[in-house]
């Protein structure tokens, strides 16, 4: 509830009147049944119409400011709130873009999305509500019980009764909720996930013909969603009716003591109307403030979930003061470079000494898990090694200026993404100021070109979100394109060729070669027989260098190596 | 979009429809309107009665005890009514609920695969969880809260008709004026918070971009851009939700506005009527607590109303969903008992559009052989394959299992003589051992371990803790996407079919596990009629027949040998693969440094 306290904090100046219009509205809705009172004993007991017709104005007068003060509350309340709700996402999207890839995959993107809008939406709608009734009922409460005291002080300690017990009866049925609301959440997200399941399973459940299994498997958590369903409905529907139950015996119990007040001559007719009316106000404000309580629990959890995001300080961050040299020659070094993920049992990299000279290429092979993909990492600064250093042109990376980093070093993911967009917009994506026929230098050579020039507008064509309207060839193709359009010095490609079949990525990666003269080359490859006749191949194994040098020596001297090519040859021939 | 947009139901259509929906609880809905009504009249008659306790006060007590405990005995019926009438209405509504999903998940298995393929993943899943989500809190909160403020209104201006029909007139006025108003606030606050949605959703797909984009983002330093369209997004999010809130905000005061003016003029005309004979103080008194009770429940239905509508448009869309056409059934046969089978495409042809992806092809797989299938991507391999497990029917041509066309087995019959391992490993959430009998239900714990020892398996689950009990499938990524391979592979296993489709994965996998993965389908090939998609020729050498596909054609066909020797497309394709010299990733004539390590 921190978040929520600073959020207030924060718009304290549109809260701060919300609270004061607050205070008018309500003043002026409980100055009516003391008006009522005044007309009924001061005008109607005496017959003096010109009395009753003097109140009745003001009535309608205080009715106005009633709305107004209302309605500019409301407007203050919203103010506020979207307003805290539009700081609190800056403040998580901000927070967010620091993250490195462990928090990225600690959180994971579906859950941070979530929490940047969904979760803050709960908090603005709390916000509000409590902007608006949570000010109103304690005002309303109180000035209602001081009003009812003014007029009976007597009769007062049945409010307090009627408050206690209707505090301690929402208290308790809130209490229930919690826990049931908990449950009915869990189930209806298994119930979504079960369907989520079948959506993406779909050819294997028909293929097998286990229709009827999954029907039995989603109506267990189906029906199990529908008990708690009802126990929900069961205590939503015991809610209102006590709530109810109260008021209504409460007015009872003011009428008929009230009624004996009357009698002893201690309280006016007049008044005993207005005490009536007073309890229903009190009541109503209490239990409008329990209904906003019921909201509670949901946006607790939900800024928890926020507060979550924010209190994470990424792992990553750019140098204070940037005090390398801007390089620009493209060597590479790894010295003693170990990475190890806190609360792992091993090393992914331990102890990588690696140098690429200025425009060398590198072919990096290895079975899965020996830390390919997180050595191209560390290279391009999206992680930071435990011990050791990478350096670029002898310059650490993490004193270099990252703006100057990232312009000299481009990379190809190992899953391929892109933007929703044009084509143009995701290849400058790398470089905004690429002209066209730059654009279609980078395509011919991801052998990109001919599907763009046949796609319809070409390098305007439109990439949907994720880049789900090209297979997964061509975006993989795409992205290497992207890639080379930033001209980098360093190029670290993880695996460019997976998707696509055997004459396309040797095409590719033919022209790759010839095109990218003078950078300095990173290539990741799942298998040996593709990056056979790389000048250099390093071998890493559980996450150290077991190997270096050509396909020829690394036969000669590198069991691993070996046992990789071995892998690949068996493969075919073993049936 | 497309299927978004095509069949919407009217909101008449759909609410008859919604309704039908209630009529196996019909009783239970019956019943739970008679208590409404009846905890509606205790409520009512509540301030008649005591309204009639104060004007017999201070003279006579006893009387006004009795309305009071009266009063008070109708309260606590009402109360206990009231209580019941919801807990039905809840009941009911969870089992209408139930049922609606029930019919939803069968939906799904009796879609065509082809409405699959076109209608995106997300949205279908969006219209199955969300929408279904929306109409259950709509029914929930709406259904009960709309009949009691109706019968509400209805009692309480009966009520205040039977105290006084000219203070009723009056505060009538207010009526039509707060419905009035609430309905317009409703409408105008519908549309806005459409607009608020709606840029939320923009505001969405924006966030899903730069956090799961996050890496490029930052290689590539856009930060920045990316960074200034969220803030303009994130400001349009503002000012839409602003008008929205506000708008929708203005309701309560209004209502309440509403309440208070007819307050003050049935006080005062209730004063003069009071002084002119016509009524009692009491009577003025219970009328107030009326009035005051109809403007409330007027609120209600208006804001009611918004929710309702929206719950109506996603019942819209779910209905759609049912209605969509479904698999054509034809095909009651079973297939003549044998093994292994032979299978025949004759002149098959097929197209999801008007663009044909198979055309006029023929292969015979001969009982036990095995059939590759090569050819870049999109040259129709997978459709191939999904048109002899029927997901697709054929557009022309025949495809025959032993002599009978498909099309006149039951799609049951077909599919269970028939063993399938997808390129996409899909595994369902639960443990490793259920998924290997998925393929086969009634297996016992030996025959499913015999599985996972033939299909390599077994190394697996005995480097796990939990061994056969661990919890694999959904986004658990515990399992590396090469051994999800080999438990699909164990599921094939177990089924035993007589033909096998095998549908190589392109993922990258390690060589280390592509050895155990070739080992373990080579072993399930034993035996029976396969067909295999390849996307590396290097794992089908020794398939009986390959046949390379370009453009839905098979342009070349026979076994590896003759192929190579042959010098057409397959020689190119596996010459490329082989990386043989002339396609190697070295960087000749470059100058400088690399040159010197070269020695």
């Amino acid at each position: 509830m921190r978040l929520v306290r600073d959020q207030i904090a924060r718009h304290r100046r549109w809260f701060a009147g919300v609270i004061v219009f607050q205070l008018v509205s309500v003043v002026a809705t409980l100055y009516l049944p003391t008006i009522n009172a005044d007309l009924i004993d001061n005008g109607l007991l005496r017959a003096d119409v010109g009395h009753i017709r003097t109140a009745g104005g003001w009535m309608v007068v205080i009715s106005v400011v009633q709305l107004l003060a209302a309605v500019i509350s409301s407007y203050l309340g919203t103010r506020a709130a979207t307003g805290a709700a539009h700081d609190l996402r800056s403040d998580v999207y901000d927070r967010i873009a620091t993250f490195s890839r462990r928090e990225h995959q600690d959180f994971g993107t579906p859950t941070l999305i979530t929490r940047s809008t969904d979760d803050v939406q709960q908090i603005q709608e709390f916000l509000f509500t409590f902007g608006t009734v949570a000010v109103a009922a304690p005002i309303t409460v109180l000035g209602g019980t001081y009003l009812a005291l003014r007029t009976d002080t007597g009769l007062s300690c049945l409010i307090v009764v009627a408050v206690v017990v209707l505090g301690a009866a929402t208290a308790m049925i809130l209490r229930w909720m919690t826990g049931v609301s908990r449950r009915m959440q869990d189930r209806l997200d298994a119930v979504n996930r079960i369907v989520r399941e079948q959506l993406m399973g779909l050819p294997v459940i028909r293929a097998f013909t286990r229709e009827r299994f999954e029907a039995e498997r989603f109506g267990r958590v189906n029906d199990e969603l529908a008990a708690a369903t009802r126990s929900m409905g069961r205590l939503r529907g015991t809610f209102v009716p006590v709530v109810m139950l109260i008021t209504d015996l409460s007015i009872v119990a003011v009428v008929w003591f009230g009624g004996h007040r009357v009698a002893s001559g201690h309280l006016p007719i007049g008044g005993l109307t207005a005490y009536v009316t007073y309890l229903v106000l009190i009541l109503g404000a209490a239990m409008m403030a329990a209904s906003g309580m019921m909201m509670s629990p949901r946006v607790m959890v939900a800024a928890e979930r926020v507060q979550a995001v924010l209190d994470t300080t990424a792992a990553l961050r750019p140098p204070g003061v940037p005090t390398g040299s801007v390089p620009i020659r493209g060597e590479v070094e790894l010295r003693g470079v170990t990475l190890r993920y806190p609360g792992a049992e091993a090393d992914v990299l331990s102890d990588i000494d690696l140098r690429v000279e200025p425009g060398g290429t590198v072919a990096i092979v290895g079975s899965m898990g020996a830390g390919k993909t997180t050595l191209l990492s560390i290279v391009a600064r999206l992680l930071d090694a435990t011990s050791g250093s990478v350096r670029l042109d002898g310059a650490d990376l993490r004193t270099l200026d990252p703006a100057v980093l990232r312009g000299r070093l481009a990379i190809v993911p190992q899953r391929s993404l892109l933007f929703r967009g044009t084509v143009a917009d995701n290849l400058r994506l790398a470089r905004p100021d690429a002209t066209d026929s730059e654009l279609w230098e980078a395509l011919e050579v991801a052998q990109a070109r001919e599907f763009v020039a046949a796609m319809d507008g070409g390098l305007a064509a439109a990439i949907a979100q994720g880049g789900a309207n090209v297979s997964g060839g061509q975006r993989q193709r795409l992205c290497v394109a992207r890639a080379l359009v930033a001209a980098p010095r360093v190029l670290l490609l993880d695996d460019p060729v997976s998707a696509l079949d055997a004459t396309t990525s040797a095409r590719l990666l033919a022209a790759l070669r010839t095109a990218t003269a003078g950078t300095t080359l990173l290539l990741v490859s799942q298998r040996p027989v593709g990056v056979r006749g790389a000048e250099r191949i390093v071998v890493l194994h559980e996450g150290r260098v077991v190997g270096d040098g050509t396909h020829r020596s690394l036969m000669g001297s590198c069991g691993t190596y070996r046992e990789l090519v071995a892998a690949q040859d068996a493969i075919g021939v073993s049936a | 979009m497309s299927h978004g947009e095509q069949v919407r139901l009217g909101g008449a259509a759909t609410l008859r429809r919604l309704a039908g929906l209630f009529r196996p609880v019909r009783m239970s809905m019956i019943g739970s309107f008679a208590l409404a009504v009846a905890g509606v009249l205790a409520h009512l008659a509540g301030p008649r009665i005591w309204g009639g306790a104060i004007d017999a006060i201070p003279a006579d007590f006893d009387h006004a005890g009795r309305l009071l405990l009266t009063a008070a005995g109708l309260y606590a019926l009402g109360t206990v009514a009231g209580f019941a009438q919801q807990s039905i209405q809840y009941g009911a509504i969870a089992r209408v609920m139930r049922t609606l999903r029930h019919e939803v998940e069968e939906k799904l298995h009796r879609l065509p695969v082809r409405y699959l393929r076109d209608a995106s993943r997300g949205e279908l899943l969006s219209r199955m969880t969300n929408d279904i989500d929306n109409v259950s809190t709509a029914l929930t909160q709406t259904l009960t809260g709309l009949l009691f403020a109706l019968l509400m209104i209805v009692g309480v201006v009966a009520m205040m008709l039977s105290i006084s029909p000219l203070l009723t007139l009056l505060a009538s006025i207010a009526i039509p004026l707060t419905f009035a108003v609430g309905t317009v606030v409703a409408r105008r606050g519908q549309r806005l918070f459409d607009d608020q949605w709606r840029s939320t959703g923009e505001l969405n797909a924006h966030l899903e971009e730069s956090y799961s984009g996050h890496e490029i983002v930052t290689v590539f330093d856009r930060g920045g851009a990316f960074r200034e369209t969220f803030a303009t997004r994130n400001a349009e999010v503002r000012r839409a939700s602003d008008l929205a809130q506000f708008v929708s905000g203005l309701l309560a005061p209004l209502v309440l506005f509403a309440g208070n003016l007819s307050y003050v003029l049935l006080c005062v005309a209730g004063a003069f009527s009071v002084i002119g004979g016509q009524l009692t103080l009491g009577g003025v008194v219970a009328f107030v607590a009326y009035s005051r009770q109809y403007s409330q429940p007027l609120g209600t239905l208006a804001s009611l109303s918004t929710l309702f509508q929206s719950g109506i448009a996603s019942a819209a869309r779910v209905f759609a969903l049912l209605d969509e056409a479904e698999e054509d059934p034809a095909g009651r046969d079973r297939l003549p008992a044998g093994r292994p089978r032979r299978i025949t495409f004759e002149h098959v042809s097929f197209g999801y559009d008007r663009e044909p992806v198979v055309k006029d092809l023929d292969l015979v797989v001969e009982p036990g052989r095995t059939a590759a299938i090569v050819g870049a991507s999109g040259a129709g391999k997978t459709t191939l394959v999904s048109l002899l497990m029927r997901f697709h029917d054929v557009g022309g041509g025949r495809i025959l299992v032993d002599g009978r066309d498909i099309t006149s087995v039951s799609r049951e019959a077909l599919r269970s003589e028939i063993g399938f391992v997808p390129q996409e490993p899909w595994l369902f959430g639960g443990t490793i051992r259920d998924n290997i009998a998925y393929g086969r239900p009634d297996a016992t714990r030996a025959q499913i371990e015999q599985a996972a020892a033939a299909s390599g398996v077994s190394h697996i689950v005995d480097a796990l803790p939990q061994g056969y009990d661990t919890v694999v499938g959904g986004a658990d990524g515990r399992l590396s996407e090469g051994e999800r391979q080999l438990i699909c592979i164990a599921r094939a296993f177990i089924a035993d079919p007589a033909v096998l489709i095998l549908d190589e994965a392109t993922s990258a996998v390690d060589a280390r596990t592509e050895l155990l993965l070739q080992r373990a389908t080579s072993r399930l090939r034993q035996g029976r009629t396969c067909l295999v998609i390849a996307h590396r020729l290097a794992t089908i050498r020794d398939a009986d027949v390959i046949v390379v596909l370009r453009d839905g054609r098979i342009v070349e066909r026979g076994t590896h040998a003759r192929l190579v020797r042959a010098d057409g497309e397959y020689r190119r394709l596996s010459r490329y693969e082989a990386g043989e010299p002339g396609d190697r990733i070295s960087r000749p004539g470059r100058p400088g440094p690399s040159a010197v390590r070269h020695r």
